[in-house]
């Protein structure tokens, strides 16, 4: 079955140079993409509910820790703390190279925590890379 | 937004009473660098991320078209072709001046992390510092081509890695800005003074003029020729290290004369802490 990938990205461009280098990356799934933590943790518990044609154990969330209403470190703990949710993939992409928010991504349960490279090659390397590894999961 | 925590003495207790302190105003300042520099580094994703998908996109509209110029009219072609060749042009200026921003930010950035990191002093040998300096840079031409004397010199109250740049800082400008067609000197002594201790890093370099010595300290400045690499950001590091210390750092220096940078690092008084 075709995995879901959840893109919790506030930022309109960043959205979308990680949608093209998912794609160029060879991601084999459907991405949804939201601007709020409040917005995927509704898709997510709609899924919990089987609202959504989405299935808990094929989803894959992408979460930027920077985001308006209900931030990246919210939605994580949600996830992570909530027994039915807790085996989503969660994957942080954060702006910051502080490796205290690294840290605290990883205490709160997220699988993978990536530093988004300010340099763009990187950028789309890591990216890509990651697309494949989600391929993998 | 995800930001660090105010520092205490940003906290809003403070603010009623101290708002002209000047530990808060130096903390408020790092801490504004810190959002600022953070803050700063989503756009930059932006910017150069797109710059590139720009430069694929060019590329995908000169591939396509190269089939479709023969059947436009000549001068229309002619346009289409200049207005391509251009692009690499006005893509490398967007690119060149997202690279000069981004350094300039990464220097900043550097500094407010430097102004957060805690200051852990210990009794530090300024000699094995100098000596572990020497040995980090014997590979660097400016030191194997230097004479540098080293006194004796008593020990120092001062968190080791700050003090260890602080070093850093001192040595590789006395070496660096050296006269020309004359290999630098570097004298280094330390006395106590005044409940501390004066370290004197002096050169005889091609020293710093009258118009330039009051500005040394600024983040990116660089004072006379720039025949030398650096970021402008030795001084202003040393700066706030000494801030942070509690201690005092002073500049004399004539043209072709030489400099001496002077660092003065309080004893502690009582107890430990800085």
């Amino acid at each position: 079955m075709e995995k879901a990938i959840i893109l919790a990205e506030d930022n309109m461009g960043h959205a979308r140079l990680i949608e093209k280098n998912l794609k160029r990356g060879g991601l084999q799934g459907k991405v949804t993409h939201f601007t709020d933590g409040r917005q995927v943790l509704d898709f997510l518990t709609g899924a919990e509910k089987k609202e959504t044609e989405v299935k808990i154990d094929n989803t894959v969330v992408l979460l930027d820790l920077n985001m308006p209403i209900m931030n990246g470190f919210q939605v994580l703990q949600s996830v992570k703390s909530d027994p039915t949710m807790k085996s989503i993939h969660v994957v942080v992409m954060t702006t910051t190279d502080d490796p205290s928010e690294i840290q605290r991504c990883y205490d709160l349960g997220c699988d993978l925590a990536l530093t988004k490279p300010v340099e763009y090659t990187s950028f789309a390397q890591t990216i890509q890379k990651l697309a494949q590894d989600l391929n993998k999961m | 937004m995800t930001v660090p925590q105010a520092p205490d003495a940003l906290r809003p207790a403070d603010a009623a009473t101290r708002l002209d302190d000047p530990e808060r105003l130096d903390a408020e300042m790092r801490y504004m660098l810190y959002i600022l520099s953070h803050d700063l580094r989503g756009p930059f994703i932006t910017l150069r991320g797109f710059v590139e998908e720009l430069r694929m996109i060019a590329d995908d509209i000169s591939d396509g078209l190269e089939a479709i110029l023969p059947s436009l009219e000549p001068a229309q072609a002619e346009n289409i072709t200049m207005s391509l060749e251009e692009l690499p042009e006005v893509m490398g200026f967007i690119g060149g001046a997202v690279d000069s921003l981004d350094s300039y930010m990464q220097r900043l950035l550097k500094l407010s992390r430097l102004g957060r990191t805690p200051q852990l002093p210990r009794w530090i040998e300024p000699a094995k510092t100098l000596a572990q300096v020497l040995a980090d840079k014997s590979e660097n031409a400016f030191f194997s081509q230097s004479t540098i004397n080293i006194d004796t010199m008593p020990d120092v109250w001062a968190d080791e890695e700050s003090f260890y740049q602080l070093m850093d800082t001192a040595v590789t400008n006395a070496c660096q800005y050296h006269q020309e067609g004359k290999a630098a000197e570097v004298n280094i002594s330390a006395s106590a003074e005044d409940g501390g201790i004066l370290i004197h890093v002096k050169d005889n370099g091609r020293g710093i003029n009258d118009v330039d010595l009051p500005r040394i300290f600024e983040p990116f400045f660089r004072a006379g020729r720039q025949n030398t690499p650096g970021e402008g950001m030795g001084l202003t590091y040393a700066r706030l290290i000494m801030r942070m210390h509690k201690g005092k750092l002073w500049c004399e220096s004539q043209v072709d004369g030489g400099t001496s940078l002077f660092m003065w690092l309080p004893l502690p008084i009582n107890g430990t802490s800085l």
